[in-house]
């Protein structure tokens, strides 16, 4: 639901992979001799950097300082794994009326959504649903979850929920070309049945 | 035209968040060192000037330094593999008319449908289902032993059912047809 998390993904595991595969591949040849049989029999850690590490305690704060941003950076790339770009408030008829006098109105994202949940709730067969407008608040995306019996009729579901509720909330919304992204779940069980 | 828009791939969630984890914390760990060394006192377990000595006899060309070599570039290379190659998609996606909407149904779901298909076929008391790449392979149970077009009511059944969803990339339905007593 959050393309800037895909990107992040991406570039984050690109920039560690590499600097992994560059650090692998530069020990593997060290280590083979290929920069010299001399080199590689030299020890991994030299008394003299030894000695240089020794001579200028700063180093540790600056290492403390690279540990402090890396574990920053880390904790973030942890924590956007479950953020959901969930707009809260909706502009209506920004951008879409030329006079600036005719004013602006704000509408609550949880009404909407919550709308669209209880039309589909009505839908027969549906046994969950659940609705987020994410994105912008001027260019807002619909997404739906919904989970049916694994009796119903999903085709039908499916039809109805695009035909009559993601129609209504493009209207509501006064956005024909409102993106929509439904993702159907066939559940285990079927529907309940009613003793008359 | 608009083109369709597609239910978007896998986030490599899982990937990320060993990565992230794992760099968090080795963070936490090296901060933690540098500042018990900078201000010159010991770790609870572990002896940080034994460690330094240790490895300054340790030469480059050891075999171990060779496999540790060889371990960060493999893991690397996964990471790259990972971040490169287009993420899978967990979902099937459907077709639909409508330019801007998306619609997919999860592997397991599909499944479900076509063995809700096949038990409604007279004949057929149990079932299950398996969703590849490119087909649908059913295992209807059968007690009866003269099974002749029941294989085809059976096809036809899940085939209709999961042509009424119009998958973007249609699938075969197979069907295997297992006699056992009731």
């Amino acid at each position: 639901m959050n393309r800037r998390t895909t990107r992040g993904n991406r570039v984050g595991l690109l920039l560690v992979g590499a600097l992994l595969l560059l650090a692998g591949v530069g020990v593997a040849l060290l280590s083979t001799g290929v920069f010299g049989a001399d080199r590689a029999g030299q020890p991994v850690y030299p008394e003299s950097a030894a000695q240089w590490v020794n001579a200028n305690p700063w180093l540790w704060w600056a290492a403390l300082a690279v540990a402090v941003v890396v574990g920053l950076l880390a904790l973030r790339w942890l924590v956007v794994q479950i953020r959901i770009d969930r707009i809260h408030r909706l502009s209506l008829d920004t951008d879409r009326d030329p006079d600036p006098a005719a004013g602006r109105t704000d509408a609550s994202a949880k009404a909407l959504t919550r709308a669209v949940e209880d039309d589909i709730l009505g839908i027969d067969g549906v046994r969950d649903a659940r609705a987020d407008l994410s994105g912008h608040a001027d260019a807002p995306e619909l997404w739906l979850k919904v989970t049916t019996d694994n009796t119903a009729d999903t085709a039908h579901i499916r039809r109805r929920i695009v035909d009559d509720v993601v129609r209504d909330a493009r209207t509501a919304l006064e956005l024909p070309a409102l993106p929509a992204y439904l993702t159907l779940t066939v559940s285990r069980r079927s529907a309940a049945r009613s003793v008359v | 035209m608009t083109d369709q828009i597609r239910t978007p791939r896998g986030r490599r969630v899982v990937a990320a968040s060993l990565v992230a984890l794992v760099l968090l914390i080795l963070a936490g760990l090296a901060g933690y060192l540098a500042v018990l060394i900078a201000t010159d006192r010991r770790p609870p377990v572990g002896d940080l000037d034994a460690a330094s000595r240790q490895l300054q006899g340790v030469a480059w060309n050891q075999p171990w330094v060779l496999a540790t070599g060889i371990g960060l570039a493999v893991v690397g290379l996964i990471l790259l593999l990972i971040a490169i190659l287009p993420a899978g998609r967990r979902t099937v996606e459907l077709s639909d008319i409508d330019t801007n909407l998306a619609a997919s149904l999860n592997k397991r779901s599909l499944a479900r449908t076509a063995r809700a298909a096949a038990l409604s076929v007279d004949g057929v008391t149990d079932a299950s289902a398996t969703v590849g790449r490119s087909t649908i392979t059913v295992r209807a149970v059968t007690p009866f032993r003269q099974v002749a077009g029941l294989p085809a009511a059976t096809t036809d059944a899940v085939d209709r059912r999961v042509g009424a969803l119009n998958l973007r990339s249609p699938r075969t339905v197979r069907t295997r047809l297992i006699t056992k007593d009731a």
